[in-house]
């Protein structure tokens, strides 16, 4: 049986007094994608960021491979092929598009490697290929996205954390953007992945798991959540 | 003409050691969102590392500008660690760090004040004589801060765009989170930073105090004119900070000349004052939201 590659127990996250985030556990085997849904608000992008250490648990481990890394610091976890692929891209702006995706290979060793992960990103991304020289802030919203998750992927992390890759995009551009994502799985197996919208995440989610006031209120498959009308309508008014 | 020529000349060696010192702030601010007012501590550690160097140890010139670099990369290694890493999480930071670092600046200028005694001395890192040019006369000193400052600025240059601690640098200070994300250790990045800015500004001490006397607030002068310029020009833009050094240096001196010394930096302020009500995020700066 393969093992989880990501697990969380009883994971709670807060800012100041306010806790966002209550007990929530979650196992993500290796080589799933896993979505999770939910309106706006209700502790999806804190949770990833408390997976990949940019805010501090209150209580509860994570779990990558089997070993904690709860204590481990955010840059480290990195080094232990956790990705996190943040909300609204956080590009370096005024860094070439290839400057950009060097950094993402920063922890790989020697010149050799970077251009080998660079190729590879170019060959799944050929819109990205051909803006190499240009300066990412004046990239459009989606190849900006795309960007993002190419210097994701240039980590070459096990697991990936996607914090919603359609935010602020046209619906054409979110097509491209998750044609994209679809691709990811040949290099990042395991995927988790946070989303407004669950019909993004039909394609490509072995499992769905529905967020609401910082809880996990719901999970199934997302054939499960397709016959699932009433729970569509009273979490996402679908 | 030749009054023409001289400003042209002193406009120039004043503002390569402008530009010098304000390299050195756009860097912290850059990449730690910290307004450095112990600038000029660290420009009078250098002149009196130099001093020390060679008139205490007796040392030749040749030791007294890398003595000077070691002397400010120790400065800004212990000013993070003592100091920076503490109240670098707070949300106050940007305020905090202001007072802190003029406490230190004060704490370094007396401590100098105590060791080495208020008399002003004169900085032993100097050359004299000078190169006739038509009728104007260009000192040698003026020649090496031109050139030692010019230096300075191709390597910070080199160091930021080429090396991997520029490329972290750059990464931080445009995406702190984003950096963090592809596994850079941002604090160790702070760390070796404030080490690259104490470095450059302790030379810059050696050039300044050449060209003036050693006192321990020599440094006073060159934070301020450091700060102002990195704030007319945009804070945080580097090519920005260093044009508008050179241009300012050729301002004040102009106006010296033309109005006379006393004249010059009051200037300088008058104009600075007039680019903030104009553009309040300085000549090179792009407007930014912050979201509270």
């Amino acid at each position: 049986m393969a093992g989880d590659a990501l697990k969380l127990s009883a994971v709670t996250i807060g800012y100041g007094r306010r806790q966002v985030v209550h007990r929530v556990s979650l196992a993500l085997p290796e080589g799933q994608v896993i979505g999770i849904i939910g309106p706006n608000g209700h502790g999806k992008t804190s949770l990833l960021m408390g997976i990949s250490g940019l805010v501090p648990l209150w209580s509860g481990q994570i779990y990558l491979d089997g070993v904690a890394i709860d204590s481990v610091p955010a840059f480290e976890r990195v080094g232990l092929g956790l990705v996190q692929i943040p909300q609204g891209d956080l590009v370096f702006p005024d860094m070439t598009v290839e400057e950009n995706l060097m950094l993402g290979g920063y922890l790989a060793q020697g010149r050799a490697e970077i251009e080998r992960r660079l190729a590879q990103v170019y060959d799944l991304f050929p819109r990205i290929a051909e803006r190499r020289p240009q300066i990412a802030r004046t990239l459009s919203g989606g190849e900006r996205r795309m960007l993002g998750i190419g210097r994701g992927l240039m980590t070459e992390g096990r697991v990936m954390l996607i914090d919603e890759p359609s935010l602020g995009l046209a619906p054409k551009v979110i097509d491209q953007v998750y044609e994209v994502i679809a691709k990811l799985r040949m290099v990042s197996p395991s995927v988790l992945i946070v989303e407004e919208n669950p019909n993004r995440l039909k394609e490509i989610a072995d499992r769905i798991y529905l967020m609401d006031n910082g809880e996990f209120v719901w999970n199934g498959t997302p054939d499960e959540l397709g016959k699932n009308s009433e729970l569509l309508s009273t979490y996402l008014g679908a | 003409m030749d009054i023409f020529l001289q400003i042209i000349i002193s406009g120039i060696t004043l503002g390569a050691m402008y530009a010098v010192g304000t390299i050195a702030l756009s860097l912290l601010w850059g990449t730690l969102g910290m307004m450095n007012l112990a600038h000029g501590a660290f420009i009078a550690l250098g002149g009196y590392a130099a001093y020390f160097c060679m008139s205490v140890l007796g040392a030749s010139w040749v030791f007294a500008l890398p003595f000077a670099l070691v002397a400010g990369v120790v400065a800004g290694y212990l000013m993070y660690h003592l100091v920076v890493r503490w109240m670098y999480e707070r949300r106050e930071f940007g305020v905090d760090i202001i007072i802190a670092t003029v406490a230190i600046a004060a704490l370094v200028e007396n401590g100098i004040l105590n060791v080495a005694g208020p008399e002003a001395k004169r900085q032993p890192f100097r050359v004299s004589g000078g190169l006739d040019v038509g009728n104007v006369v260009l000192p040698y000193q003026t020649l090496l801060t031109v050139f030692v400052a010019i230096v300075l600025m191709l390597v910070v240059g080199a160091i930021v765009s080429r090396t991997k601690l520029g490329q972290v640098i750059r990464a931080v200070s445009q995406q702190q989170k984003a950096a963090q994300l592809m596994g850079v250790d941002v604090k160790r990045s702070f760390a070796r930073a404030m080490m690259l800015a104490g470095a450059i500004a302790a030379i810059s001490g050696v050039l300044v105090t050449g060209a003036t006397q050693l006192f321990p607030a020599v440094g006073f002068d060159a934070t301020l004119k450091a700060l102002v310029i990195c704030i007319i020009a945009g804070l945080g833009h580097l090519r920005g900070a260093i044009l508008m050094a050179f241009l300012l240096g050729l301002f004040e001196v102009a106006v010296q000349y033309i109005f006379g010394q006393r004249f010059g930096f009051p200037a300088m302020l008058a104009l600075v004052i007039a680019v903030l009500i104009v553009r309040p995020y300085g000549l090179f700066g792009r407007e930014t939201v912050e979201r509270v």
